[in-house]
Formats: structure tokens, C-alpha cells, sequence
């Protein structure tokens, strides 16, 4: 009987994405490759949508009276979006993220701007309890289209050792 | 009269430190609403969306079940805490020691708590907050410690958080 899968004859090529433990050098830096910008809508649907009770970042009257031109984006949709992008390169294969520290904002975010996230491995090591998985220390930076930086924060990662669980 | 946006019982005056604020709402996480989130931000993590994988994958995700992604159980419980301690502020200058203590799931319920760590009205970093048209005096800055808490009361996040906030005689 013929293959119905016409054009599906030749080679297969599995991908997979993320990195494990052993892949993380300390000093290394990422740059993600995505950036993405943020519109007017977004930002109003995060902040109604997280139920962000701040008329800051949902009402341009108010917003208006504190002296910004247009509502700013809320902080923790850049915090969000600049983490984002950053997943595919530091926690795609993660088993979990535990948490963050010296996360700041330097600068407003408003609709219209475009940002772009990097990554600098700090530091690593192993699990002290579970020899299949280690924890990476990293510091992500999220700048806008002008390269000012937006949104910065450290986070520790835990991650699968590529010697327990394989992967290409 | 012209109208106010914002309540007057939450300026820099208000905040005692020490006193814990439990905040009035809970929210329930839905299923299809956490997973747009994660991907709204591009968040490509499969153990918040792909089942399949969880499954085949017990050891190494929640056994077997999707985790809610961290930074929106973060966002969702800022959401909760936001009327009683953001309304009236200008400007996020930091979060810091922030630990996700114990996973949330789809069907969990959150709830806040805020305490006051410290209040400050002439911390540099408040005339340095980039608020636009703050001028100095009209702001002060308050430190929380933020919790999140699911339906059983176990906390699932906590993060420290210092807020400009505007002083009583500057409410717009």
C-alpha cells in the first residue's frame, strides 16, 4: 500500500530546547533573541487582567495627573515579558524557579516600546541533597529600543543534570 | 468636585510598621487563563503546558502535574495585595528576596498579606524613583514583606517590596 505521508519521506530532525546544568559556564551570557513589543492593549489587559487595582496603569486621566504622557506598562508585565523571553535559554528544561532577588525598574515602560532581555550566569552548584539536578544563579537584564535598562533582577534556577536525564 | 481615582485611607500616613494587612479578596487560578498568561509572555517552560509531557515525566515535574508559572502567581497575588498598598504609589523601586515557597495548580485559590517592614521619607532613591513629576517631600518610601497564601494556608510566595508612595496632602 502506498505512504500517504507525501513529503515526509526524508530525514527527521527532533528538536529540543534548554539548556541542563553541565551547559551553564559561569560567565556566560545570553543574549535572547526574541524582543517584543508592547502595546496599549496588553498593558490594560495585565493590569485589569491580574486585577492590578492601580489606576496608574489602566485610567490615562490619572495617569496624566502624576505627569507621565500615556499609561506606563505595570512592572511586573516588563518583569514578566523580560523573564519570558528568557526561558528558552535558562529554564526550559528547569525544574523549577525559585525565586528572585534585586529585581528594580530603572525606568518606566510605556506602550509602543520594545524590549529586549539578556542573561549573565553568575554562579552554580550542585544540589546538596539530590545528585540529579544542580541550581544556576543568573542576573537578567531587560532593556528597551533605546538600550536603557528596564527592568534588571537575579534569580536562582533548579535544573535537570544532563548526565541523569540525557537529552540530545 | 473633581473627581479622585484613588482611596484616601492608603497613603504614606496610613502605613503603621509592623501591622500586617490581610487583604480582602481571594482568586481562584483557571486552568486555560494560567496557561496564557505563561504564554502571553512567551514563556516556553512545557511544565505549565504541555500535559503530555508531565505525564510521561513524573520525576521531573510536580508529579506529573502542570505548576502554575511563577511570575504570575507573583503578579496575581501583587493584584491581590494592590488596592490596600499600590494604589497611591508613584513608583515600584524594588522587590527583592523573593521565594516561590510551594507550587500553585490550577483550582488552587491565593490570598495576600502585606506587612510593614519600614517607612522612610528622605531615602535618596525617593527623588530618584523617576516618577515624572514628583517633587521632593511629596513622597514617602514603605518597605512590605508580601505573602501569598493558597486555600490550605500554606505560603506559595514571599517577597520583600518597597513602594514610593504619595503622602496624604499630595493624593491627586
Amino acid at each position: 500500500m502506498p505512504e500517504v505521508t507525501s513529503g515526509s519521506a526524508g530525514p527527521r530532525r527532533t528538536v529540543q530546547r534548554g539548556r541542563y546544568y553541565e551547559d551553564f559556564q559561569v560567565g556566560d551570557v545570553y543574549r535572547h533573541h526574541w524582543g517584543r513589543t508592547l502595546t496599549q492593549g496588553e498593558c490594560q489587559l495585565f493590569a485589569t487582567g491580574t486585577m492590578n487595582a492601580v489606576p496608574l496603569y489602566f485610567n490615562e486621566l490619572f495617569a496624566r495627573k502624576l505627569g507621565h504622557p500615556q499609561v506606563p506598562a505595570h512592572p511586573l508585565l516588563v518583569m514578566n515579558v523580560v523573564f519570558g523571553m528568557t526561558v528558552e535559554d535558562l529554564s526550559e528544561q528547569a525544574l523549577a524557579h525559585l525565586g528572585y532577588w534585586d529585581l528594580r525598574f530603572p525606568r518606566f515602560v510605556y506602550p509602543g516600546d520594545t524590549l529586549i532581555s539578556s542573561s549573565e550566569v553568575l554562579d552554580k552548584r550542585e544540589s546538596g541533597s539530590k545528585p540529579d539536578r544542580g541550581i544556576v544563579h543568573v542576573r537578567t537584564t531587560g532593556v528597551n529600543q533605546r538600550g536603557e535598562e528596564v527592568c534588571v533582577y537575579q534569580r536562582r534556577i533548579l535544573v535537570k543534570k544532563r548526565s541523569t536525564y540525557g537529552g540530545a | 468636585m473633581e473627581h479622585r481615582f484613588t482611596r484616601d485611607d492608603n497613603l504614606y500616613e496610613d502605613f503603621a510598621v509592623g501591622e500586617t494587612i490581610v487583604h480582602p479578596r481571594g482568586r481562584t487560578v483557571s486552568d486555560g487563563e494560567h496557561m496564557l498568561w505563561t504564554n502571553f509572555v512567551l514563556n516556553t517552560a512545557q511544565l505549565h503546558f504541555n500535559q503530555k509531557m508531565c505525564d510521561d515525566s513524573p520525576q521531573t515535574t510536580f508529579d506529573g502535574r502542570r505548576v502554575v508559572y511563577g511570575g504570575i502567581v507573583f503578579a496575581y497575588v501583587a493584584g491581590l495585595a494592590s488596592e490596600e498598598t499600590e494604589e497611591n504609589a508613584v513608583a515600584v523601586l524594588s522587590y527583592d528576596e523573593g521565594r516561590h515557597l510551594n507550587p500553585v495548580f490550577a483550582g488552587d485559590t491565593l490570598f495576600a498579606e502585606s506587612t510593614v517592614l519600614a517607612k522612610s521619607d528622605d531615602d535618596p532613591r525617593i527623588s530618584q524613583c523617576g516618577a515624572p513629576a514628583l517633587k521632593p517631600g511629596q513622597a514617602g518610601l514603605v518597605k512590605f514583606l508580601l505573602r501569598g497564601k493558597n486555600q490550605r494556608g500554606e505560603v506559595v510566595l514571599e517577597i520583600t517590596r518597597e513602594l514610593i508612595v504619595l503622602k496624604k496632602a499630595y493624593r491627586p
